[in-house]
């Protein structure tokens, strides 16, 4: 067959075959690993790429290890131009040239045939460890990359089908438990071997060309989808940002800002304004940043549909050199997960103003990855990871879901079973339960987040814990309230304590016997008036147990005494609760670029009445989308009818200077309890 | 097959499978291995009722009923519509919301991206879960002793409720089950005729969440299932009916009522496990070994692998987003059969199912009002169906009446005309039921060149040979009763009791006899079972298998242990090593020989064996050629012989191509291949040599 005779019927075949090979890696490597992140945790993701690296197939793996991949082909199609061989194995984990955190390392097999690239299987797993400072590699305190671990930037382990075994035991040799290593090593490599035999009898079966051609209509097909429904939307500039908390004490809490160009059937994501590159480990290399939009344009556009490069085509992402979603060396990355998600959040924020249709409640945000390391009663070492699912937003139809996957983070499990845990680790599991009250007030309020609670049974252990919104709370939408915010407290001897004076930024924690890291996860973030809720809703979930009495007050104005529901009080609660708010009138100055956080002017009288002081956090809220996150700053002489923002901010709240809004505190962070 | 005059008192052993339309009863004489069918439509509500038509029928009496098989969907579509009892759980303190938590995943297909997705709600509403002190280490050792006084008065409140079933799950129950079966003698005491579902007993392996919610959907089920099963035990046998209903297992076995009722998440999802049973039968007596199944029924078409004449049993299954850990037969299902709608979306694509007319409306060509091409249409047009007979509709089907809409497709997608629009859509069905198969033979290691394509359902045989072709497949078959094949697997099954103790063990010599000692204890306990369902030790075997994987992974492998019935088993660790790396190296491609293995599960299957069915062709051929019609293949060819299978002369070898019609299927034979009635009276086709 030729290619020109390629009809829609062996399209469909060539398709549903490729994405069948997939399907064959993601299961073949499930059954093969040694470690748990992958066997039981899932954390990777098989792709078929062609010769330029464009994605051609993938199946129920997770987008925010796939996207970056054409960078890594790009990255060995630079280094290795013309010497590149059937049998030849890559390695490659660097994220200023398309790596995400060094954990993820992308195992990379040309397969040829007729001695022409064909397409190339891709493993990105992540790699439980990869030595570095702290057991799992990954903390929330790393200041450059060598305190992540090994960075690869294109390696080639094996040279036509032979391993360069002395190259892999340095590898293996400078990253933790080398055994496990060197097993998830083989697997993997077994994994792309089969792909390859697959893509064999399929270039076998069709003819070179006929692929060619095929894998060329499905890209022109994804694309022409794509601009279909771009096409549908409004043209117009949208702006929307979105800040991490702050990774020390003293530092800016950092910004992504994107601003969106919606022109026919085109659209321009520019990341231009956000934080230039941090000192922290919150950056990471562009192939991260545009992930992190993509999956959000993806969600809102096109959910059901297979992915392929073609997707991409119609989007423009501009990333500029020197902010943090752009890095350079030295700049560590081990952060790159909480990156890809201030991505998604400030994608979120733009979409839902293209599409406020569309528009639901603020999720996690973080990827809250969480690290035990020490050591077994064998003496052998062990290293504990997990990175908890957290409530997911509230949307018109309905309320967010509890401790759930959301929709920008693929479906592996998110935790592990206790009782595997507890086999393999001297770890006791002592709670995993649903974390009352946490929700994100609304109309249709956010899901519950999760309290699971650790317990250490042997005398040393160390923590090391990345995450996020533990400060800035996941956002709510159209007056809907922000949810809880992650927290991570150790338990000793019944005290609370915290492991770290930055709230989710964890490096190291020494731990002793009988400690218990108690993680709690946020809630989803609320749609709509959390005053307009139907009470009865209120009532079951508080039969149910999941929202106290007292949050039922407080954050929904509802009144249940005795288990019975108060009409009359929750109506004069309600009104008195609506009278007290104080809407301000928004007045706006012109801003320049800054790098600094965004601040709002307010009287003294009116700082007062909120209960804060300068520099704590504010966010306005608006009726019709995303709430503006805001830092306070005490202006005399200002009325207290007024607030005042940046010119920017008010196009962000989509407000014009004059209108009413209303500022509220933030959320508290969650008052430890045992 | 034909009515066969039996005597009045000959022993019956009937198979029952109760669909949404149609009722089918099977019957096999357990003396001569005679089977006869018969047919009746479904009395929703008063099942055994339609059974009994049959039954009356086929002239069989209570007397004359040795054994009945009963395969059902009644806790499946409970679970599915989400209809089964109010249940409560007891769980370990801490775990109250493990069952809503889970793995924290979706598992729903095609929700990837998805900004509206939510978790459906749990089976059990929270204010049902109750925490209960108690604690067990991962040794076994109790780290907690049960609070007695306080689950006392939890139990007191959960008495003020309506529930009818709980479930009772603690942490690693599977090593120390001390404390579920205290709660068990609690719950007893206070709630006297509760249904009560132990984890332990239900799953005896590790990993909480999976073997938590298999409890909980034993407990959800189990009034209900109680109840029907005790009913038709009532009305269709007259005294000693403990010994005589039998309930198809999901497992492929058959298990007794009395267990189905303890263990009815056992039946869930048993409905295609007939059809593997009675293909290893066909299988066995035909002397092929490697076989791959396809029944292709109006909404979706169920494949299996079976190996050696061994079905592959899955333990980590799912329904409805809610896992399911109990031993399956490997069956994978996909959205394509003969009612499967073919439509272009908006993006000019094809695509055909999992949208389904079902029978009502039906296809376009059952003249019922269906207005959508479907797969049976597009097979209608290229006149691989007949034409001659009514299909189920009081119109005859016409070509005439597909021709419109098939062509306006094409249009839609600027593919020449109708006929080759009709041949994408059959196209598109084959690769999906290609692409399934694929995952449970190809991606397994499987070689399908070595297989032999076993298929069945309505619409099976008509598409069978395209499905071996774009697998390499080079032989099919065409059992006997095709359109009912999966009522006669119902036949064909063993009593089976599937055991299993969680063992984490090194696997050298030392384990070995803690190993043979827990083999011996499982096989004591299988054998009391079956003796107390009424069987003897002669017709019991045993089989046994250990689950292995190198140190440092987490999934194993099955490696045979025993495959005879010797009673005393003496494993040994350097030959289950070389079986080990042998089968690791065909299922994944290499092996780590340079690895230490470790044995996680044990597992014993005891299984009585029945009497089983003999197909043979008694008839008489005739004349089989019936007519001859256009057929479109890859290219229209003229006069394509017809035949009636049941006048085809056995053992004759004739060449494609060729259609074949019997009552319920219609097989088509493309050039290429050849076809022959068998001594099994199963057609077999081949590809020409």
């Amino acid at each position: 067959m030729s290619g020109e005779s390629l009809d829609p019927v062996t399209l469909e075949v060539i398709q549903e075959s490729m994405i069948s090979i997939v399907r064959e890696m993601r299961a073949n490597l499930i059954a093969t690993a040694y470690s748990s992140v992958i066997h039981e945790a899932h954390d990777f993701s098989c792709v078929l790429v062609d010769g330029q690296g464009q994605i051609i197939a993938m199946a129920e793996d997770n987008p925010s290890h796939i996207f970056p991949v054409p960078w890594s082909v790009r990255a060995m199609n630079e280094h290795f131009a013309g010497d590149i061989h059937p049998g030849d194995v890559f390695l490659h984990n660097d994220p200023y040239t398309g790596g995400t955190h060094l954990n993820d390392i992308a195992m990379i097999y040309p397969v040829f045939t007729d001695g022409m690239p064909a397409l190339f299987p891709v493993v990105r797993a992540h790699w439980s460890d990869v030595g570095g400072t702290t057991p799992g590699s990954i903390s929330g305190k790393n200041t450059e990359i060598l305190h992540d671990g090994v960075r690869i930037p294109i390696l080639k382990v094996a040279n036509r089908g032979k391993l360069n075994d002395s190259l892999l035991e340095l590898l293996f040799a400078n990253m933790r438990l080398p055994r496990e290593r060197r097993g998830d090593f083989l697997s993997t490599w077994g994994t792309c071997q089969v792909a390859e035999r697959r893509i064999q009898e399929l270039s076998a079966r069709y003819g070179v060309n006929t692929l060619q051609e095929a894998m060329k209509r499905l890209l022109d097909r994804a694309d022409r989808r794509m601009r279909q429904r771009i096409s549908s939307l409004k043209d117009g500039e949208y702006v929307y940002e979105h800040y991490l908390d702050p990774a020390r004490l003293d530092s800016e809490p950092v910004r992504t800002r994107i601003r969106l160009k919606i022109e026919k059937d085109q659209m321009i994501v520019d990341f231009v304004g956000s934080s230039p590159q941090t000192t922290s480990s919150f950056n990471s290399g562009a192939a991260v940043a545009t992930t992190g939009a993509f999956i959000v344009l993806k969600a809102f556009l096109d959910p059901g549909e297979p992915i392929n490069h073609g997707n991409f085509r119609a989007i423009e992402m501009r990333v500029p050199e020197g902010c943090f979603l752009n890095a350079k060396y030295p700049a560590s990355c081990a952060g790159a997960s909480e990156v890809r998600n201030a991505a998604t959040s400030a994608m979120l924020g733009v979409m839902d103003q293209v599409m406020p249709e569309m528009m639901a409640g603020d999720i996690k945000g973080t990827a809250n990855h969480v690290y035990i390391g020490g050591t077994k009663r064998s003496g052998e070492p062990f290293i504990f990871y997990e990175y908890p699912a957290a409530g997911t937003g509230g949307s018109p139809e309905a309320d967010g879901s509890n401790a759930l996957r959301n929709f920008s983070e693929g479906d592996f499990s998110s935790i592990q079973p206790a009782e595997a845990v507890e086999q393999e680790t001297p770890l006791l599991i002592e709670r995993c339960e649903v974390r009352t009250d946490s929700c994100g007030g609304g109309v249709s309020r956010g899901g519950f987040g999760m309290r699971r609670d650790i317990r250490l049974m042997s005398d040393r252990g160390i923590l090391s814990i990345s995450s996020n919104k533990n400060v800035l709370p996941p956002f709510g939408v159209n007056a809907g309230l922000p949810g809880a915010s992650n927290d991570f407290f150790v338990i000793r001897k019944g005290k609370v304590i915290a492991p770290s004076e930055t709230p989710g930024k964890v490096s190291g924690f020494p731990l002793r016997r009988d400690d218990v890291v108690s993680i709690r996860t946020s809630g989803g973030g609320g749609w709509g008036e959390a005053l307009d809720r139907d009470p009865r809703k209120v009532l079951t979930d508080v039969e149910d147990g999941y929202l106290t009495a007292r949050a039922a007050k407080e954050e929904f104005g509802v009144v249940i005494e005795k288990g019975k529901l108060s009409a009359p009080k929750t109506t004069a609660l309600r009104k008195k609760l609506r009278n007290a708010r104080r809407p301000l009138v928004l007045q706006t100055f012109a801003e320049g670029d800054t790098d600094e956080r965004r601040f709002c002017e307010l009287a003294p009288g009116v700082m007062k009445q909120l209960r804060v002081k300068d520099g704590m956090p504010l966010e306005i809220e608006t009726p019709h989308g995303p709430v503006l996150r805001v830092w306070a700053r005490t202006k005399r002489n200002l009325s207290s009818e007024v607030v005042r923002i940046g010119n920017l901010g008010a196009e962000v709240l989509r407000v014009r200077a004059g209108e009413r809004v209303l500022v509220r505190r933030l959320r508290a962070t969650a008052q430890p309890s045992r | 097959m034909s009515a066969h005059l039996v005597d009045a008192m000959v022993m019956n052993v009937i198979g029952i499978d109760i669909g949404g339309t149609f009722t089918d009863v099977v019957a096999l004489d357990a003396n001569s291995g005679m089977l006869r069918a018969a047919k009746a439509f479904t009395i929703r509500g008063d099942e055994s009722q339609s059974v009994l038509a049959c039954l009356e029928e086929l002239g069989i009496t209570h007397e004359g009923i040795e054994r009945l098989v009963h395969g059902t969907t009644i806790g499946t579509n409970a679970i599915l519509e989400r209809r089964g009892a109010k249940t409560a759980l007891l769980v370990t303190q801490g775990f109250r919301d493990l069952l809503e938590i889970g793995r924290t995943r979706r598992m729903a297909p095609d929700t990837m991206f998805s900004l509206r997705f939510r978790r459906p709600p749990t089976l059990v509403p929270r204010p049902f879960r109750y925490d209960v002190a108690e604690r067990m280490l991962a040794s076994g050792e109790v780290l907690t002793p049960l609070d007695e006084k306080k689950l006392g008065a939890s139990i007191k409140q959960l008495k003020k409720s309506d529930v009818t079933a709980v479930a009772v799950c603690y942490l690693h129950s599977y090593v120390n089950a001390e404390h579920e079966k205290k709660t068990r003698d609690i719950l007893r005491k206070q709630l006297p005729g509760i249904s009560i579902s132990l984890s332990h007993e239900v799953v005896s392996e590790y990993r909480e969440f999976e073997r938590l919610s298999t409890t909980v959907l034993n407990a959800y089920i189990s009034p209900l299932m109680e109840k029907y099963l005790s009913e038709l035990e009532d009305n269709l046998t007259a005294k000693d009916a403990q010994r005589r209903l039998f309930v198809m297992a999901s497992s492929g076995g058959i298990m007794s009522a009395t267990r189905a009722k303890q263990f009815p998440v056992k039946t869930v999802l048993s409905g295609p496990a007939g059809g593997v049973s009675a293909s290893v039968l066909i299988g066995r007596a035909s002397g092929l070994s490697n076989l791959i199944t396809c029944d292709m029924g109006g909404t979706s078409t169920d494949v299996a692998m079976i190996r050696e004449l061994r079905p592959r049993v899955g333990v980590d299954n799912v329904i409805d987003g809610l896992p399911l850990k109990i031993p399956q037969v490997d069956i994978n299902t996909v959205g394509a059969g003969g009612g499967s709608i073919a439509e272009v979306d908006a993006h000019g694509q094809l695509r055909v199912g999992p949208r389904s007319a079902g029978a009502n409306p039906g296809p376009i060509c059952y003249g019922r009002g269906g207005t959508e091409v479907t797969v049976t249409d597009a097979n209608l047009m290229l006149q691989r169906l007949a034409l001659s007979k009514p299909l189920g509709g009081k119109i005859s089907p016409s070509i005439e009446s597909v021709r419109g809409s098939i062509r306006s497709l094409a249009k839609q997608l600027g593919l020449g005309d109708e006929f080759l629009m009709a041949a994408g859509i059959i196209k598109i069905a084959i690769t999906k039921m290609v692409a399934s198969i694929r995952e449970i033979s190809i991606s397994r290691g499987h070689d399908t060149r070595e297989c032999v394509l076993v298929a069945f359902g309505g619409a099976g045989p008509m598409h069978a040979v395209e499905v071996a072709e774009e697998l390499h497949i080079p032989s099919i078959l065409v059992p006997a009763f095709a359109g009912n094949f999966s009522a006669l697997g119902l036949l064909t099954s063993d009593i089976r009791h599937d055991l299993v103790e969680t063992m984490l063990e090194h696997n050298r010599p030392e384990a070995m006899p803690r190993i043979a000692s827990a083999i011996g204890r499982m096989r004591k306990e299988a054998r009391s079972r079956l003796l107390a369902e009424g069987f003897s030790d002669k017709v019991i075997v045993y089989s046994t298998s250990v689950d292995m994987r190198y140190r440092g992974q987490a999934f194993e492998v099955s490696v045979p242990l025993t495959a005879d019935n010797s009673e005393d088993a003496k494993p040994d660790a350097g030959q289950l090593m070389d079986a080990f790396h042998r089968i690791y190296a065909s299922l994944y491609g290499h092996a780590n020989t340079d690895q230490e293995a470790e044995i996680v599960n044990l597992r014993l299957v005891g299984a009585a064996q029945t009497v089983k069915p003999v197909v043979k062709n008694p008839s008489n051929p005739g004349e089989a050629l019936i007519g001859r019609r256009m057929v479109f293949f890859d290219k229209p060819i003229e006069d394509v012989p017809v035949y009636d299978r049941d006048l085809l002369t056995p053992n004759e070898t004739m060449a494609g191509p060729a259609i074949i019609e019997e009552s319920s299927a219609t097989t088509v034979v493309p050039p290429g291949w050849t076809f022959r009635r068998d001594d099994f009276d199963s057609l077999r086709i081949d590809r020409e040599a």
